[in-house]
């Protein structure tokens, strides 16, 4: 007979290290997440008490203890599909994978289920050397799209399992909800892709790449709208030459200017009178050219921003307009 | 100015209140802080800001005078290149009390901001004389038992211009000898007061420095080097003789200052004017306003000369000439020139 008060006793006493095992989780994840550029979100808890204990309940473990592997949990959001499979690669690379679970895989083409991508994993051992308390632990990190997750979200409220099976019309309306997840994130990445080859969508591209190197240094959220007003404009200040290699453009400037680009967005992280287009993906296009060609870039920036803007900015980077 | 200031960070900052000092005697003392100013990374931010914002618009490259009386570049040198940080307070003291004791009856009171800065992993250190609006006081604040100045109290003055940054003075170690100290000085009184005692007073008198390169000579190389980046890569006549005529009237104006960028986006068109700055720098010429000395190149700037293959020349006053004188492209590589004025005299030349 399971000894429940020991179990949650057991559980009290070991919670706090799982909270900051939990914390490690979330700080390795954002570190790395941004430094692929991938704009997500992370989130991580170590299980509610009441949680483990109904678990420990419901299941029928030999050890509940040993056996409940999501003591921690740690939860990816990416906006689009086409990110799972950088983060799946990413989280093999960080951690000692010992369960990989992707939920699509176990389906077989007429059916329709949760979708997420789950993987039971441990610090790696260069890890451990400066946190040895946290040998052993075991952390659950699912992979999710939003709409994956809204599913995982709402699922949990509609998976009832009274003694009667549900009416054959309920079933009907939960699998037309799991149709459209799926349709869902197929269709924002097809859409995505044939808007972003699209000719009048240039500032979209340059954005795309953009947005890939802003999240290397930031996690904070920014205005898209401002983003692309303001790119709809400086796109004039692009060659041809330098639109088709964008891509190398931006990386090369980023990895000159790396150390201070870390720095200012360090010293400006909770600066509240800074600059309103600092913490914007579209200011990298901006010092990249008050470093090639800061004429242009005022005559052009004149058009739709006050020059004032633009000379905060050059002083925030240390030139002169 | 071969550094990237936007790699710049404020670490400390220490403010004293110098007051003006009467010539006849008398007057206020200074009022010195006895500890650094309590710091918020806002207030390092704006500092850093005031900072560059003053030298990449007017800075200029200085060094230490050998021959000058002033405490200041041993206090330096004692400070940033010999690591004696700890002694910063005492520093800044020793430099605000040099600060009263230089000034003379014409200078206005003021405040100074000492600041301890780094430059990615160089040690500085940043001066700074602003000018407060007579009968603002700034607040003080007690810090551990010791006064000090709120500088969330300076900084709003400083945004309701109540309080002006006047002059900076940055000196980077690059060694452990006075020598191997870089310094940057924007002084925007000198440009007012080129020849003056008030224009010196900042740099030599109270800093110990002096410039670089001789306003004449710098003055004469941007010509020189401006010049030839008209004939070697200007292609259109017509646009270079608009140019020349430009630069030698801004040369030969009565302002005490010039400003390569400036001329560029006054003068030069747009696709001309980053080639121009760029062509600048390879002859170590920045495009922050200088002091302008046309001392050596006075003889050149009273003329401006268009000679053509056929023999002939136009020979005029390039404050004049674009008024009288229109130069206009045409096909085939040639060149018409239009002049609208009375015929003084026709003679033979001698």
């Amino acid at each position: 007979m399971m000894n429940l008060e020991a179990l949650r006793e057991r559980w009290l006493a070991d919670r706090p290290l799982y909270e900051e095992f939990c914390k490690r989780i979330k700080q390795i994840l954002e570190d790395e997440t941004r430094q692929l550029g991938i704009g997500c979100t992370v989130q991580v808890r170590p299980k509610e008490v009441s949680s483990f204990l109904k678990k420990a309940l419901l299941k029928k473990y030999a050890d509940p203890y040993e056996e409940i592997h999501d003591k921690a949990g740690a939860r990816i959001i990416c906006t689009y599909s086409a990110s799972l499979p950088q983060l799946e690669q990413m989280i093999r690379k960080l951690f000692v994978v010992r369960s990989y679970d992707n939920k699509k895989l176990g389906l077989d083409y007429d059916k329709l289920g949760y979708l997420g991508i789950h993987f039971e994993v441990e610090l790696p051992s260069e890890l451990l050397k400066s946190h040895e308390k946290f040998r052993g632990l075991i952390c659950e990190i699912q992979l999710h799209t939003h709409a994956q997750n809204l599913w995982a979200d709402v699922s949990h409220e509609l998976s009832y399992k009274p003694s009667q099976p549900s009416p054959v019309e309920i079933k009907r309306l939960i699998y037309r909800l799991m149709a459209l997840v799926e349709i869902f994130d197929d269709e924002v990445a097809q859409a995505r892709e044939t808007l972003l080859g699209l000719p009048g969508f240039e500032e979209a591209q340059i954005l795309d790449i953009l947005d890939k190197q802003f999240y290397r240094f930031t996690a904070k959220q920014y205005d898209r709208e401002l983003s692309l007003k303001t790119l709809l404009t400086l796109q004039a200040l692009l060659s041809k030459e330098d639109l088709a290699g964008f891509d190398s453009l931006v990386e090369a400037f980023v990895q000159r200017n790396e150390d201070k680009l870390v720095e200012i967005f360090y010293q400006y992280a909770h600066d509240d009178r800074s600059n309103p287009l600092l913490f914007q993906p579209e200011v990298f296009l901006i010092f990249e050219r008050l470093e090639k060609d800061p004429f242009r870039l005022k005559d052009t920036w004149a058009d739709i921003f006050p020059v004032e803007l633009l000379e905060s900015l050059a002083t925030i980077w240390g030139k002169s307009i | 100015m071969n550094i990237d200031l936007g790699r710049l960070s404020v670490e400390k900052v220490i403010v004293h209140d110098i007051p003006a000092r009467p010539v006849r005697g008398g007057g206020q003392l200074p009022s010195l802080s006895e500890v650094e100013s309590p710091l918020t990374q806002v207030l390092k931010n704006y500092f850093r800001e005031r900072i560059i914002k003053t030298l990449t618009t007017a800075g200029y490259d200085v060094c230490f005078d050998e021959t000058s009386p002033s405490p200041l570049p041993t206090l330096i040198l004692d400070n940033i290149g010999l690591g004696h940080t700890n002694l910063f307070v005492l520093m800044s003291q020793k430099i605000a009390q040099h600060l009263y004791d230089s000034q003379t009856g014409v200078n206005p009171a003021g405040l100074l901001c000492v600041a301890e800065v780094s430059l990615v992993t160089e040690r500085c250190l940043a001066i700074l004389k602003l000018e407060r609006e007579a009968g603002v006081r700034l607040e003080q604040t007690v810090v551990g038992g010791k006064t000090t100045f709120n500088l969330e109290h300076l900084r709003e003055l400083m945004l309701t211009d109540k309080t002006r940054v006047f002059k900076v003075g940055l000196f980077i170690q690059k060694g452990r000898e006075l020598k191997t100290i870089e310094g940057y000085v924007s002084d925007n009184q000198r440009g007012y007061h080129p020849t003056t005692e008030v224009a010196d007073f900042f740099l030599k008198r109270f800093l110990g420095c002096k410039l670089r390169e001789e306003p004449q000579i710098y003055t004469k190389r941007l010509f020189l080097t401006t010049e030839a980046f008209i004939h070697e890569q200007v292609k259109e006549p017509e646009v270079k003789a608009r140019y020349e005529i430009a630069l030698l009237s801004e040369l030969g104006s009565q302002s005490n200052t010039f400003s390569p960028r400036r001329f560029a986006e006054q003068h030069l068109r747009l696709e001309d004017r980053q080639p121009y700055i760029e062509w600048l720098s390879q002859s170590q010429i920045q495009p922050q306003q200088f002091d302008k000395d046309i001392g050596l190149i006075e003889t050149h700037l009273k003329r401006i000369e268009l000679n053509f293959e056929s023999g002939i020349s136009v020979l005029g006053n390039p404050n004049t000439f674009d008024e009288h004188v229109k130069v206009k492209d045409l096909d085939g590589g040639l060149t018409r020139v239009e002049i609208e004025d009375h015929i003084k005299t026709v003679q033979g030349k001698k």
